[in-house]
């Protein structure tokens, strides 16, 4: 018993803080490899429609997005309050998106090194339409014809998952 | 000039830098993927290439007032999914809708060994379809021993349309409808071949739930040929 009574009269030793850093860092870089920063801001209102089977889409890095909706408030006065397309941070008209697609497949091919290898990525481009549910189908239509003319056949359409699982 | 050993710099304030990082990456993270229905436009110049049978095409129409004309009758959203079950399926065999055409050992066991034998004529450049073709081939075969008669391929095509004044919103929860038809078709299966539910299905039963009602939905199918 006394050896007990002894060690506890030492006071507690201070837990040493040098390690912390390193924790921390390595928390650091385990967000950095895994975050997608979040796209530019939509300036269109956006209300995602919902939809219980639906998938996922596995690179990121391949997805084209065009937002679809009303212009935000600040916008109305000049572009008016019917739903608009907004490529990049932009709102544009049907006849920006052969360049906006363009571009994206450039954006594409330079991510790797090897030409042949960002040829074949580029051809596996999906063009992500995230559409206000309050719009109109003929607005989408407009858009996936300037896409067929682009030969841009990938599409999805993002939705709200409301089902249980992927 | 005095020498002056330099002093050590402290390191204490490293673990506020790099929390200040690690703030910054958390709030600018999004790690959940978005949910999206997947679709393939049809090809611009090939309208008339691509013939389908009157019979196969199962017609679903938005109007500008959000009516849904099913093979050309008015049904509600919430009848969708079981009378496009009842149509792909065609059990009864009727001769107005999708025909389904048996498939039969010999022939799949004969893709398999086509494929085989590409496979070894492969060069390096075409080994990696090759190997895919074949993986293919065996999982379609494995299907069938599996699934037998079950196992049928079906000509039909999904043909989704809309005026161009229907909702959006209504468009998509039709969509939705119609992918959750192939889903519980698929569970209807699973159920009866293999006695599991969905959630009890092992990646490899899912690819052959797939192989056995492929999607097929088309966002304007051409309808040409008038035999029916």
């Amino acid at each position: 018993m006394s050896r007990f009574k002894g060690k506890s009269k030492k006071a507690m030793p201070g837990i040493s803080t040098a390690s912390l850093p390193d924790i921390v860092f390595m928390l650091l870089f385990f967000f950095m490899v895994a975050t997608v920063s979040k796209e530019e801001d939509p300036i269109v209102e956006l209300t995602i429609p919902n939809a219980e089977e639906c998938t996922k889409i596995e690179d990121k890095s391949l997805e084209a997005i065009v937002n679809v909706g009303t212009p935000i408030a600040e916008l109305q006065a000049q572009y008016g309050s019917e739903p608009r397309i907004q490529l990049n941070d932009a709102i544009k008209d049907l006849t920006g998106i052969p360049q906006f697609i363009e571009e994206k497949r450039q954006e594409i091919k330079s991510q790797s090194p090897d030409p042949d290898l960002g040829n074949r990525l580029s051809k596996k481009m999906i063009v992500s339409l995230k559409v206000d549910q309050k719009s109109k189908v003929g607005v989408l239509d407009d858009i996936k014809q300037e896409l067929r003319k682009m030969n841009a056949l990938k599409v999805s359409y993002v939705v709200n998952n409301i089902g249980e699982n992927y | 000039m005095a020498r002056r050993s330099s002093p050590e710099i402290s390191a204490g304030s490293m673990a506020d830098i790099a929390f200040l990082l690690l703030i910054f990456f958390l709030v600018t993270t999004t790690m959940e993927k978005e949910a999206v229905i997947m679709r393939i436009l049809p090809e611009i110049n090939n309208e008339s290439t691509e013939e389908v049978q009157r019979r196969n095409v199962i017609d679903i129409l938005v109007n500008d007032e959000n009516k849904i004309l099913f093979k050309g009758e008015l049904v509600l959203m919430s009848e969708l999914k079981e009378k496009l079950m009842e149509v792909i399926l065609n059990e009864s065999d009727r001769k107005d809708w999708p025909q389904n055409i048996e498939l039969d050992f010999e022939k799949l066991q004969g893709l398999v060994d086509k494929a085989k034998g590409e496979l070894e004529k492969a060069d390096q450049y075409t080994l990696e379809a090759k190997e895919s073709n074949l993986k293919k081939a065996q999982l379609r075969l494995e299907t069938y021993e599996i699934f037998g008669a079950d196992f049928k391929k079906s000509a039909h095509v999904v043909s989704i349309q809309s005026t161009r004044g229907a909702d959006y919103k209504t468009y998509i929860e039709l969509s939705d409808q119609v992918l959750l038809a192939y889903k519980a078709m698929k569970e209807k299966l699973a159920k009866k071949r293999l006695n599991k539910n969905w959630s009890e299905l092992t990646s490899r039963e899912k690819e052959m739930l797939s192989l056995v009602y492929p999607t097929n939905v088309s966002e304007a199918a051409t309808v040409k040929g008038a035999s029916n």
